[in-house]
């Protein structure tokens, strides 16, 4: 194996010590000291920790099943597995209930504005869940605006928004973009000869529907499904705001956590909902395979759209609506921004800038942390994703799995999880790294890296080695390769993966939660402060200041890049 | 492979210019479970007498503190703890320098911890918090135990013990005074909430008639125009403080000392009784005008080493019980 990327056996002569290309095997080593250290060592001592008391040492004696004793005895604990599986499969239905019609207007039907639509229905992906979730509060509580409306003057008694619900409202509206992306991202690949065969054999609309659109969509909606149904059974902000007495498995976490500082119960509560989301990741990865086959296209041609202007009005109105509804929240959030007060009465008393003002004297440092973290953490997570997905693509050895599966893995765990996983690995010496920027850039870079890595490795399997492969018999170093054709050839998707990085990580706060210190508090941290105080203008004022900077980076981005901002959350 | 190098070369630079710089003598961090403006006032009044002192806060509830200075044992971050719960403070002295402060003789014995691990912040008596616009302050419960009469079932909220000190402390006086069949009763009728702030912020909302909170937010809610009232309950309340003290091993021990010696003065005190009122832990610092007085108000016996050496027993069977009702 001196050379990278060539078949075994051909035009390879016997290597030499000066021949081998140490470029490759540093890059490999670095990336398997990064892994081991940094991802399988904290997430595996964390696995283990699940399987021995609190206090004792991890060995084989103290093995024990002790803090999985409560998912048999106590109706807490089964409830908040049962209510788990059921918020995260409600979300995922109404999830999809919403994503499907408007993917399917916005890629079939000739409607306006369609590229202003779509970015708006991209941006519940951005604004940071557990803002949201307040607002529905202010709109849907006893007291909420709408709530107000509905009882003056249509006299109707709005349950309580507390639970089930609430939480089923505000997962859904914030995840249905992933439905949407994922699913008007295969409709406008499909190929159109297929729907336009079905026209000429004289189908019908909805015969057509049913026997070629959605067989063709349905892997991307299984896959659109999986990742809605991740995020909701990970999600901790949101039921911790609206839960009420809805436990779902991370409020237990939290429980463990800040009433026992029990690792070791919390982990085993994990791993519980670990299980469900790795059995839903499994599913997706052979949902994903089928997907790759139906969806190749020969044209690029695009599919005919439909002019009807009956067809056109009722999907536009059907699709603003949609749009409008999810988008409630971050119009909810401005207005609050703008208000001194609002919360206990269904008008905001008095608009005023005063809420701004009152940012100075807590969330200059914050915003200053959160731009710096964040771009530290994207950098890095680009360029150690792409390796990592290089390593795993192009090297054909056995146990490639492995990496695929531990790069996936803090996908599915709850970031309050990794959080906990890193304190416990990282809070001793040797190496001691608690209350630093780097835990918490480590912390992102591991959270976020499967979104580079499925990218870069998706734009990887697209391309062809033979270009790779071309360059090395010409007897460029694995570096230059890598360098000249790889890197430039896969460059769209990696940016793109990593400008999602970067807009979710100026809004992550589960992770950050246990691993931020006084000098390195993040603006999320500042705005759940503020949001715990019930101070909700200063808390929704600093929300909007972030959905601006995260705004006006996406649009800065696509304007480099020439590319829409669906495409960039689509690609991942 | 230069973008890439220039990308490792951006990181690195970026990098290394966050690395922490070496503790410089000028700071002192405080960990606090009390509200943005209590912690704002005193770090203010603070460095009026020490401008050169940089003051970090984090604010957070008493067990995620807790947690966090004990994952940071090998190095804390925090040098002070301020406004702990005895219950939970109690059960990390290990993680507490014992310190014998300036004012130590202006405290009671009831009011300090005997080997000097901390003082007597305030005393944040624990009451019913009524929202006037639901209930009547006649109409409203008198007692814990008429929090498990079924006529209030649905209207009452109070936090989830595990998350919450105040909570833990409420569960207590009420397991203490009358045992399970009466946390029973008032279960059926309570709602959880997993965090200690969104208990009065809902009944000031008007989303429940009645919570459980400490006194001072009840005023604090009265003073920003919220239509509610404090109710003591006629049974009792606890006789409990906050504390301050010191993190063992923090980065600034010194300013650490220098901050105890100035919150605990009279001076302090009284700002913070009147600014947020509290009722603080010194005898010569009077209630504010408009606060129940203190001799006023009916005390139970309270045992604070029981709830806090049995908190792990108490919070499973408080689960099993919410989990069945």
């Amino acid at each position: 194996m001196a050379r990278v990327g060539v078949p075994e056996g051909t035009l390879v002569k016997k290597a030499g010590f000066k021949d081998i290309d140490w470029s490759a095997w540093i890059v490999l080593a670095m990336v398997a000291i990064i892994l081991v250290l940094f991802l399988i060592y904290p997430i595996g001592r964390m696995l283990l920790e699940s399987f021995v008391r609190q206090d004792d040492p991890i060995a084989i004696k103290n093995l024990t099943l002790y803090n999985f004793r409560r998912f048999i005895t106590s109706k807490l604990y089964k409830d908040a597995m049962m209510h788990s599986l059921a918020v995260s499969l409600s979300s995922v239905l109404f999830a999809t209930l919403l994503g499907l019609p408007l993917a399917f207007i916005m890629s079939r039907i000739d409607i306006p504005g369609k590229s202003v639509l779509t970015s708006l229905a991209t941006l519940p992906l951005i604004l940071p869940p557990f803002v949201g979730a307040y607002s529905w509060i202010l709109l849907l509580g006893k007291n909420g605006f709408i709530t107000f409306l509905l009882k003056k003057y249509l006299g109707i008694d709005m349950p309580s928004i507390y639970g089930f619900h609430g939480i089923t409202i505000a997962q859904a509206l914030s995840y249905y973009p992933f439905v949407f992306l994922m699913v008007q991202g295969s409709l406008s690949l499909a190929d159109p000869f297929l729907e336009e065969s079905a026209d000429v054999m004289g189908a019908g609309f909805w015969r057509k529907l049913r026997t070629i659109t959605l067989p063709l969509v349905a892997p991307s909606i299984g896959a659109a499904a999986i990742t809605v149904f991740m995020k909701a059974i990970g999600n901790f902000g949101v039921p911790s705001i609206l839960g009420g007495e809805y436990y779902v498995l991370p409020t237990l976490i939290y429980f463990q956590i800040v009433g026992f500082y029990n690792v070791n119960a919390a982990s085993a509560i994990s791993l519980v909902s670990v299980l469900f989301s790795i059995g839903a990741l499994l599913l997706m990865r052979r949902v994903t395979a089928k997907q790759a086959a139906v969806t190749l296209t020969t044209t690029t041609r695009k599919v005919k759209q439909i002019t009807n202007p009956v067809a056109k009005t009722v999907g536009f109105i059907v699709a603003l609506l949609i749009i409008l509804v999810s988008l409630t929240p971050h119009i909810t959030v401005l207005v609050a921004a703008f208000s001194e007060r609002w919360a206990g009465t269904p008008w905001p008393t008095k608009m005023s800038t005063a809420n701004f003002l009152k940012l100075q004297a807590h969330a200059l440092s914050p915003l200053k942390n959160s731009v710096v973290l964040a771009v530290v953490a994207t950098l890095a997570s680009v360029a150690i994703g792409s390796l990592v997905a290089y390593t795993a693509v192009r090297r054909k050895f056995s146990g490639r799995w492995i990496i695929d599966l531990a790069v996936m893995l803090p996908f599915v765990l709850p970031g309050i999880v990794i959080g906990v996983a890193l304190l416990t690995a990282f809070g001793a010496p040797p190496l001691y790294l608690a209350g630093t920027a780097y835990i918490l850039i480590i912390a992102y870079v591991i959270r976020r890296m499967p979104y580079v890595f499925r990218s870069a490795s998706g734009a990887l399997q697209g391309m062809d080695p033979v270009l790779e492969q071309a360059s090395t018999i010409m007897g460029a170093s694995w570096a230059r390769t890598f360098g000249k054709v790889t890197l430039p050839l896969i460059a769209p998707s990696v940016v793109a993966a990593g400008l999602i990085t970067f807009t979710t990580l100026i809004g992550e706060l589960s992770t950050t939660m246990m691993l931020y210190s006084a000098r390195w508090k993040t603006v999320t941290v500042a705005i759940y402060e503020y949001l715990l105080e019930d101070l909700l203008g200063p808390a929704c004022a600093l929300g909007t200041i972030v959905n601006v900077i995260v705004l006006v980076g996406i649009f800065a981005a696509t304007k480099l890049l020439g590319q829409k901002v669906s495409n960039m959350f689509g690609g991942s | 492979m230069r973008k890439l190098l220039l990308a490792i070369a951006i990181t690195t630079i970026l990098a290394l210019t966050i690395v922490p710089m070496a503790s410089a003598a000028g700071k002192l961090v405080i960990y606090s479970p009390a509200t943005k403006a209590t912690t704002d006032l005193i770090v203010n009044m603070f460095n009026k007498k020490y401008p050169d002192i940089t003051v970090e806060v984090i604010n957070a509830g008493t067990g995620e503190l807790a947690t966090r200075i004990k994952a940071e044992k090998v190095r804390p971050g925090g040098d002070v703890l301020l406004t702990g719960g005895t219950e939970t403070v109690d059960t990390m002295l290990d993680f507490i320098q014992p310190y014998k402060c300036a004012n130590d003789a202006d405290f009671a014995p009831d009011f300090k911890h005997p080997e000097y691990y901390y003082y007597a912040f305030s005393l944040p008596l624990q009451v019913f918090i009524i929202n006037t616009k639901l209930v009547s302050e006649k109409d409203a419960p008198q007692t814990w135990k008429e929090l498990a009469e079924p006529k209030w079932k649905g209207k009452v909220i109070m936090a989830n013990p595990s998350a919450s000190g105040s909570a833990y402390a409420q569960l207590n006086i009420m397991l203490q005074l009358y045992g399970w069949d009466m946390v029973k009763g008032m279960l059926a009728n309570t709602s959880i909430t997993s965090s200690s702030k969104l208990s009065y912020q809902n009944v000031a909302n008007g989303e429940y008639a009645i919570g459980l909170t400490g006194e001072a937010n009840v005023y604090n809610l009265i003073e920003e125009g919220y239509p509610v009232k404090a109710v003591y309950p006629k049974d009792g309340t606890a006789l409990r403080y906050d504390t301050v003290s010191i993190i063992k091993n923090g980065p600034n021990l010194e300013n650490a000392k220098k901050f105890i010696d100035f919150v605990t003065t009279k001076e302090v005190y009284t700002l913070i009784a009147n600014e947020e009122s509290r009722r603080m832990g010194r005898n010569d610092v009077p209630v504010k005008a408009g606060l129940l007085p203190t001799a006023q108000i009916k005390f139970m016996k309270y045992d604070e080493k029981y709830a806090a050496d049995n908190k792990k027993a108490i919070l499973e069977k408080f689960d099993d019980l919410f989990a069945n009702k």
